[in-house]
């Protein structure tokens, strides 16, 4: 589940597919999302609240209208992703698939922009940096990526951790990542001169 | 939520004739957690919550903000299994502030030299895997939550450990600062959030599953967000 980043809707999911938005206010039910035949893993908001992503486990992921509750459409079949993630601008949409590629959307014209295959094992988490210029990825294959969010060009790979790279998170500056691994680490990565 | 949705039989009891609901009545907040407490995690074989403790509560930032902590999936092998699969997200409560959307070019101008980073610290003294990392708002603190049933606070530029909470005896799954830093957020397995104080050592336990759950969440996402109230339990 989540709250819109105004905090007025909060979006929960049902084992069954659905996901359900409600008036943060009053608890009331403001709409029910339906068209996912599995369980729905993640759900996003764009930073306008407009837009829902949702990603399930039917390997699809899909667009809503907050507002409305209307489809806008699907974005990928046939692949599952998990972690969604949109550029604090709103303007694209990133999502991390299990087989560990990473897909990019315009957000504003649902265009696919970018397949990045560089990871090798599942996709566990997406951070944009505060500034939205570059996005890290972390994996299943013990690394973490960061991404320049324009060109989608690979800017660095964070080696070091012995198992899986579970979170990634960028400073409120940006200037320092942390990454939380499986191998019982958290590390701290800075840019040096 | 992301991690753990198992492809699981469960049967939602709060959703019985969802398709014959139309127009959807009005229902109250308080039928969802419980709902999402039933469902089971896909590396657990077993729900972790007490019976009691229907609606796990975990915290994360909002999302499509400026993150300073992410969202992930569920590590693979998990010692100890998330008790909800799609619980994992509580933002912190803002004021209704109209969000812009600002629908620029792709990415902006990348300031920060990104291939110039390099390991600063690695972190250790957790005895399980850590589940999340996040940064305290003026970046000077991270927080690391892990399946030793501990968060810990690390000076991010020294490594120093700071402190270590201890409070929760199962999984702690998620470690989340309020806005204004004043509150750090802790939730585990267990269906608790614990909230801590600066400069305090005891903690204000939440069980969510006791009492009315909009309430509780409510007060959950208020004291994340409000700056008087650091240590609330309601």
């Amino acid at each position: 589940m989540a709250f819109s980043p105004d905090g007025a809707v909060l979006a929960t999911t049902a084992a069954d597919g659905a996901v359900e938005l409600w008036e943060a206010e009053t608890g009331g039910l403001l709409t029910t999302l339906t068209g996912h035949e599995g369980p729905v893993v993640e759900v996003a908001f764009s930073p306008d609240c407009a837009i829902l992503a949702t990603a399930s486990h039917d390997e699809t992921v899909k667009l809503w209208e907050v507002g409305t509750g209307r489809l806008i459409t699907t974005l990928a079949k046939g692949e599952e992703f998990t972690p969604l993630a949109f550029s604090p601008d709103g303007a694209v949409l990133v999502a991390g698939g299990a087989d560990g590629t990473v897909k990019v959307w315009e957000a504003g014209t649902c265009r696919l922009i970018a397949t990045l295959t560089e990871h090798e094992h599942a996709v566990c988490s997406v951070a944009f940096s505060p500034d939205g210029a570059v996005f890290a990825t972390s994996s299943d294959d013990t690394t973490a990526k960061v991404w320049e969010a324009g060109s989608r060009r690979l800017v660095t790979t964070l080696t070091g951790h012995d198992d899986r790279v579970g979170s990634v998170a960028f400073s409120p500056d940006g200037t320092v990542l942390a990454t939380a691994s499986d191998d019982y680490t958290a590390r701290i990565w800075r840019i040096e001169n | 939520m992301a991690y753990v949705l198992g492809r699981s039989r469960a049967v939602s009891p709060q959703r019985p004739e969802k398709k014959n609901d139309r127009p959807m009545p009005r229902r109250p907040l308080t039928g969802i957690p419980e709902g999402l407490g039933t469902r089971r995690c896909r590396a657990g074989t077993a729900p972790a919550a007490p019976a009691s403790a229907a609606e796990p509560l975990t915290l994360r930032p909002p999302v499509g903000r400026p993150a300073v902590h992410a969202s992930r999936t569920a590590p693979p092998r998990r010692s100890c299994p998330l008790p909800s699969d799609t619980g994992t997200v509580l933002a912190p409560f803002h004021k209704r502030s109209r969000c812009r959307f600002l629908n620029r070019r792709v990415g902006g101008r990348v300031n920060i030299d990104y291939s110039r980073l390099r390991l600063h610290a690695a972190l250790t003294g957790h005895r399980e895997w850590i589940g999340s990392v996040a940064f305290s708002p003026d970046g000077a603190v991270l927080a690391t939550a892990s399946g030793d049933g501990t968060a810990k606070l690390w000076e991010v530029g020294t490594g120093r450990l700071i402190t270590t909470l201890t409070e929760h005896r199962k999984c702690v799954r998620w470690a989340l600062f309020s806005p204004d830093g004043a509150v750090l957020a802790i939730s585990a397995v267990d269906g608790t959030v614990k909230l801590w104080g600066q400069g305090t050592v005891g903690s204000s336990p939440l069980s969510p599953g006791v009492g009315s759950g909009l309430a509780r969440w409510r007060s959950v996402l208020m004291a994340l967000c409000s700056p008087l109230q650091p240590q609330t339990a309601p």
